[in-house]
C-alpha cells in the first residue's frame, strides 16, 4: 500500500508533459506553433505554485522545511558573524539573568520546603480578634489539645536564641532551636550521624540531648567521628550530643537567624526553665504541625474550628468570649516565603523587563536587515513562494537567534553558579540549594521560544503585507526600506525607551529609598562610641544560676570594665 | 481553443475536484490533460478547471490511495502519467456522489421552494 516517495522531477516531467499535449490539441485545433504552446502555458497556470504545492502535499514537508528554513538559517547566521554575535549576546545576557532569578524563585517560592509531602506541613496561629491581636501565641496545654486532637500526626512548638556555648574546641555564642521531642520525627528528616529525639520522650523540661549542625561538627569538634555521647555545656547545662544534622539541613523558619541554628535542643516546655503549665500564659511564640494524610487544610480548619469552641466551653475562665479566641492554619509554605514573594516577583518581572528590552532591541536589528533583504523576499514572492513559507523561514531565524543566545546563556549562569549563590542574601528563605533542575531548564527553554516568537515577528509581519512591485522598485536602488518599516522601527524604538524608562525610574527610587535609609539622623553622635554587650549564661535551674540578680552580675561588670578604661 | 471565453465559466467549489476526476476515471485510465479536457467537454465547456490546480490534487488522491498512476505512451505517442481509479477509489467515488446528489437535491429543493413562492 504505501509506495515510494514521488521525487519533485517526475512531477515537473508530468507538467512539461501535460503542456506539450495541451499544445499538440490546440495546434490540432488550428492554432499556429509558437501560439499554441503559449496558449497551454497560459491555460496551465502558476507552474511553480502547482510544483510548490506538489511538495507542500507531500507528507515529510514539515520536517523537510524546518530542516531546509535551519540549513539557511544557519547560512544568514555565519554570513554575518557580528550581527549574529550582537544578537546572541543580547539574549544570553536577558535570558541568562531571567533564568538565574527564576532559578531563586523556583528554589524559594515555587519548592521552598526540601521536607517530605511539605503540603501537610501548616504553622499554627492563636488570633484573639475580639482584641484586635494577632498571632498571640500558645499555650502549653492547648498545644498538648491539639496533639490529642487527631487533627494532627505532630504539633511542635519552634523557638530559639542565643546561648554561650562551651566545652568544644572554643567557646562561642551560637543560636539553638527550641523544639518538641516529635520535632524531627515531623518534618521527615533524619540526621547525618547519630538518631533524631525520641518523639515520645516525656521529660517536661529540656531533655538535656541535642543534635549539632554539620558546620558546629566540623567547627567546633573537627568533624569528630566518635562524637555521639559527648557532652558540650550550654550556659553551664551538659547536654549529650546524639545526632549530627546533614550539611544542607535548615528548619523552616521566616528569618535567617531561625534557619541557621546550630544546635537543636527538645523540650517538654512544662517544667524549669519554663514556667508551670497555664492557659493564660502563651509561652510558645511559633507551633507548626504536620496533619494526618488525607486531611485538607480546609477540613482539619474546621475540626480545630470544634475543638477550638469546644474548649472554650470547657475552660470559661481561661477564655472570655470577649477576646474571642481563634486558631488559624498557615500553609508552612506560605508563613516562611510570605514576606519576600512581592519583592522576588518584583525582581522577577524587572528582569523580564530587560529579557523584554533586549527583544525588542534584537527585533529592530532584525528588521532593519530585513529591510536590507526585503528585495530578496519580494523576489521569491514573484517568483511564486508561499508567504507562509516566507514567514516560516523568517520565524525559524529568530528562533535559531534566540535559542542559541538561551544556550549561551544558560551556559554563562551554569558557569557563575557558585557566585550567583553567593549574591543571594541570606534573608531569602532558601532552605533548597540553588540547583539548574528542570523546571529551569524548561523555563530558560520557555523563555528562548517566547523571546524568538517575538523577535522573530517582526520582519515576517512585514513580509506578511507586502507591496511587491514597491518593494521591488524602491529597494532595488539601494535604498534604506520603505515608509512602513520606518514607522514599525520607530515603534519598537519608543517600546524600547518606555520599557527602558520604567526600569530607570524603579532603580532610581529603589537607590533613592537607599540612600534616604543610609542618612536617617541617629540623634546622637556615634563617634567613639562603643557597644557592648555581655551574655551571662542562663542554666535551665533557676537554683544553680550565680547571676541571678543585678547585685550578683555587678562585681562580673565591673571586672570587664576595668580593661576598657584607658 | 473553446467555444466560450473563460470568463463566463464557472469555477469549480472547493472540493468537488476530487469528485469530478474520480468520476472521469471511472470508464479507464486518463492522463491529466485528458482528464482536464473530459471535464471541459461532458460539463459542456460549463465549468472551469484550472489544469495547475488539477496536478495538485491528482497527487492528494494518488497518496490516499484512491487512483493509480504510471507512465505510458499517449495516442499519439507521447510520454505521460496515465491515472487509474483503484477498489478504494470507486468505493470512494459512490460514497461522494451519493453525498453529493444529497446536496444537490437539499440546495435545489430550498432554492425550488422559494423560486414556487415567489
Amino acid at each position: 500500500m504505501f509506495k515510494r516517495k514521488r521525487d519533485a522531477s517526475d512531477f515537473d516531467a508530468e507538467i512539461e508533459a501535460h503542456i506539450q499535449l495541451e499544445a499538440e490539441r490546440l495546434r490540432a485545433e488550428g492554432l499556429p506553433d509558437r501560439d499554441a504552446e503559449a496558449a497551454a502555458r497560459r491555460a496551465f497556470g502558476n507552474v511553480t505554485l502547482a510544483q510548490e504545492r506538489f511538495r507542500e502535499s507531500r507528507s515529510a514537508r514539515a520536517a523537510d522545511h524546518l530542516w531546509q528554513d535551519l540549513r539557511y538559517a544557519l547560512r544568514m547566521l555565519r554570513k554575518s558573524p557580528g550581527f549574529s554575535a550582537v544578537v546572541i549576546l543580547t539574549m544570553a545576557l536577558g535570558i541568562g539573568a531571567s533564568t538565574a532569578i527564576f532559578s531563586v524563585v523556583d528554589a524559594t517560592l515555587l519548592h521552598p520546603l526540601p521536607y517530605p509531602h511539605p503540603e501537610q506541613l501548616v504553622s499554627i496561629r492563636d488570633d484573639l480578634p475580639g482584641v484586635g491581636a494577632q498571632d498571640v501565641g500558645m499555650s502549653v496545654p492547648e498545644w498538648h489539645d491539639l496533639q490529642r486532637s487527631g487533627i494532627f500526626d505532630y504539633v511542635s512548638p519552634i523557638g530559639g536564641g542565643d546561648v554561650n556555648l562551651t566545652g568544644a574546641s572554643q567557646p562561642a555564642r551560637i543560636r539553638f532551636y527550641n523544639v518538641a521531642p516529635n520535632y524531627f520525627a515531623l518534618l521527615g528528616v533524619k540526621p547525618q550521624l547519630g538518631s533524631p529525639f525520641n518523639p515520645d520522650d516525656p521529660t517536661p523540661g529540656f531533655t538535656l540531648e541535642g543534635l549539632i549542625s554539620d558546620g558546629l561538627w566540623k567547627r567546633g569538634f573537627a568533624a569528630d567521628p566518635h562524637i555521639l555521647g559527648k557532652s558540650l555545656r550550654l550556659d553551664n547545662d551538659l547536654y549529650r550530643i546524639i545526632g549530627v544534622m546533614p550539611p544542607g539541613y535548615r528548619d523552616p523558619g521566616s528569618t535567617p537567624e531561625q534557619r541557621n541554628s546550630e544546635i537543636w535542643l527538645a523540650s517538654g516546655f512544662a517544667a524549669d526553665p519554663a514556667p508551670p503549665p497555664q492557659r493564660s500564659l502563651r509561652i510558645l511564640p511559633e507551633v507548626i504541625a504536620r496533619l494526618k494524610a488525607g486531611l485538607t487544610l480546609a477540613a482539619a480548619q474546621s475540626r480545630l474550628d470544634a475543638l477550638v469552641a469546644s474548649l472554650q466551653k470547657d475552660f470559661p475562665k481561661d477564655y472570655s468570649l470577649q477576646t474571642a479566641w481563634k486558631v488559624r492554619l498557615v500553609p508552612l509554605q506560605e508563613s516562611v516565603v510570605g514576606n519576600v514573594r512581592q519583592s522576588l516577583l518584583l525582581l522577577l518581572g524587572a528582569v523580564g523587563l530587560v529579557l523584554l528590552i533586549g527583544c525588542v532591541n534584537v527585533a529592530n536589528l532584525l528588521l532593519a536587515r530585513a529591510s536590507a533583504r526585503g528585495r530578496e523576499m519580494a523576489l521569491r514572492q514573484a517568483l511564486g513562494a508561499a508567504r507562509s513559507r516566507l514567514v516560516a523561514q523568517l520565524l525559524t531565524e529568530g528562533l535559531l537567534l534566540s535559542l542559541a543566545g538561551g544556550m549561551a546563556g544558560l551556559i554563562i549562569l551554569f558557569c557563575s553558579q557558585g557566585f550567583l549563590a553567593q549574591l543571594v542574601p541570606d534573608s531569602l528563605p532558601r532552605l533548597n540549594a540553588l540547583s539548574i533542575n528542570w523546571s529551569v531548564l524548561l523555563f530558560a527553554s520557555g523563555a528562548s521560544l517566547a523571546a524568538g516568537l517575538i523577535f522573530g515577528l517582526a520582519p515576517a509581519l512585514q513580509i506578511a503585507r507586502p507591496d511587491l512591485t514597491f518593494t521591488l522598485n524602491q529597494q532595488g536602488r539601494g535604498s534604506t526600506g520603505s515608509g512602513r518599516q520606518a514607522r514599525t522601527r520607530r515603534v519598537l524604538v519608543v517600546t524600547e525607551f518606555a520599557l527602558s524608562l520604567v526600569l530607570m525610574i524603579a532603580a532610581g527610587l529603589l537607590l533613592r529609598s537607599f540612600a534616604g535609609l543610609l542618612n536617617v539622623a541617629l540623634g546622637f553622635n556615634p563617634q567613639k562610641v562603643l557597644a557592648m554587650r555581655v551574655w551571662l549564661p542562663i542554666p535551665n535551674d533557676p537554683e544553680t544560676d550565680i547571676y541571678r540578680t543585678a547585685a550578683q552580675e555587678a562585681p562580673f561588670l565591673r571586672e570587664i570594665l576595668k580593661y576598657f578604661v584607658v | 481553443m473553446s467555444t466560450q471565453p473563460p470568463g463566463d465559466r464557472l469555477e469549480l467549489l472547493q472540493g468537488t475536484l476530487d469528485l469530478l476526476i474520480l468520476r472521469t476515471l471511472i470508464f479507464g485510465s486518463h492522463h491529466g490533460q485528458g482528464i482536464a479536457r473530459a471535464i471541459q467537454q461532458t460539463s459542456g465547456h460549463e465549468l472551469l478547471v484550472e489544469h495547475g490546480a488539477l496536478y495538485p490534487a491528482l497527487q492528494r488522491l494518488e497518496e490516499r490511495g484512491w487512483i493509480s498512476a504510471k507512465w505510458g505512451t499517449s495516442a499519439n505517442n507521447r510520454k505521460a502519467r496515465f491515472y487509474s481509479l483503484t477498489k478504494a477509489g470507486r468505493k470512494q467515488l459512490v460514497e461522494e456522489t451519493t453525498k453529493w446528489n444529497r446536496l444537490a437535491a437539499a440546495i435545489a429543493r430550498i432554492l425550488g421552494s422559494e423560486a414556487a413562492e415567489e
